[in-house]
């Protein structure tokens, strides 16, 4: 069953997916269904005996294609609609043990084009307003399966905090004569210089001003690109490197693999003009406050929306591009 | 194919191509797309020379 429901305080659609509570959890190694398929064993998701990278559409997905009108009809107040959308597993490797920070550039360059294929063709979908592609890492964040892999959903809206950020950007173009939001923020902190991380050629990794997480760390194209799909081949190229180089700094920044949220934010699909508005970039938010205590989003974050952060970006943006750099070397 | 799955009003324009080789700059993907038994589609990409497994990666 994949319905949603309105939410008239909020102005928000929230999705219902029953049918997730009895999604395989933390299965043991040898029984991982995201492993190739091998002679004589039992049949995982991936039909093959080995795979660079595959895509394939969720056993358990918050929303579906042909998704029926929900039984219950909700009120004029209160509707319901389809839970219509399409979810999809992607899997970096067929090495179980593998993570995105191990990952040679080349195989994350690649990954980038499989993201940008995606984009592309789940946005050309006629009820697809918005390509969500997005990674959870560790039992911190609450992944349910371990090995490495990327989520996408295609949602038929688009999602609050992407559709807050896109508002924030129209209107700060709308007074500030054409200019992108994204793009004076990123001219801000290359003149500041403190909460810088890496460099590329053709992006930028940063601790953001007013970081919500500790380590959180935004990765922005210099250039104003809406969307991947709008990424020449030198900048997916230069964006596998500076996610490379910051991924290693994360593992680097306490001694182990570090968990984190990693989201794509770029122009929704939804045939309006994002030109100037959207501005392609990658989004980490990293659970850890420290190496043995998290960031819980607690009262403040979850029931006011407000988050109270510990640390100070300038201070945790230095120790982070140290451990970049000493990873580096 | 996926597209036909999820098709209602579409008019069948500016679909991208699903399935084939491209290229883009040096790079060039190959994409094969399956079905399997329970209708759900699965999607191989493999990229020229890609032959790297990643417990040699670092």
């Amino acid at each position: 069953m994949n319905q949603l429901r309105w939410d008239p305080t909020l102005g928000e659609w929230v999705a219902y997916a029953t049918h997730r509570q009895d999604r395989t959890f933390l299965p043991p190694a040898e029984y991982c269904p995201l492993d190739p398929t091998k002679p004589g064993g039992f049949p995982t998701e991936v039909p093959r005996e080995s795979y660079d990278i595959v895509v394939f559409e969720n056993r358990f997905p918050s929303f579906v294609p042909d998704a029926p009108e929900p039984e219950e009809g909700g009120s004029p107040l209160t509707p319901t609609a389809p839970g219509r959308g399409i979810c999809e597993v992607v899997l970096y490797s067929d090495d179980h043990y593998a993570t995105l920070a191990g990952m040679s550039e080349r195989r994350i360059r690649n990954l980038v084009e499989v993201w940008a294929d995606r984009y592309e063709e789940l946005g050309s979908v006629s009820f697809v307003d918005y390509v969500f592609i997005f990674e959870n890492k560790g039992e911190a964040i609450g992944v349910t399966l371990h090995h490495p892999h990327g989520q996408i959903y295609a949602y038929p809206f688009v999602p609050p905090r992407p559709k807050k950020e896109l508002g924030a950007a129209r209107e700060y173009r709308s007074r500030n004569e054409d200019r992108c939001l994204h793009c004076d923020l990123l001219v801000g902190e290359h003149e500041d210089g403190r909460r810088l991380v890496a460099k590329g050629d053709h992006f930028t990794a940063f601790v953001p001003f007013y970081a919500h997480f500790p380590y959180e760390a935004h990765v922005y194209a210099r250039r104003c690109a809406p969307s991947i799909a709008d990424l020449s081949g030198d900048e997916r190229q230069d964006l596998a490197r500076v996610l490379k180089r910051l991924l290693v700094g994360y593992d680097r920044l306490f001694g182990f693999s570090l968990p984190y949220m990693m989201v794509i934010h770029q122009a929704p699909t939804d045939g309006g003009d994002y030109e100037g508005v959207a501005h392609f970039h990658v989004e980490f938010y990293p659970p850890n406050r420290t190496a043995d205590k998290l960031k819980y989003l607690a009262g403040s974050e979850t029931g006011a929306g407000a988050y109270v952060v510990d640390t100070l970006p300038e201070q945790t943006a230095g120790t982070l591009k140290a451990a970049v750099e000493a990873a580096a070397q | 194919m996926i597209l036909d799955r999820f098709a209602d009003d579409q008019s069948g324009q500016n679909e991208p191509p699903v399935q084939g080789v491209r290229s883009r700059g040096a790079l060039e993907m190959e994409k094969e797309r399956e079905t399997k038994k329970d209708g759900r589609y699965v999607i191989f990409y493999s990229f020229e020379g890609e032959c790297e497994r990643e417990s040699s990666e670092s």
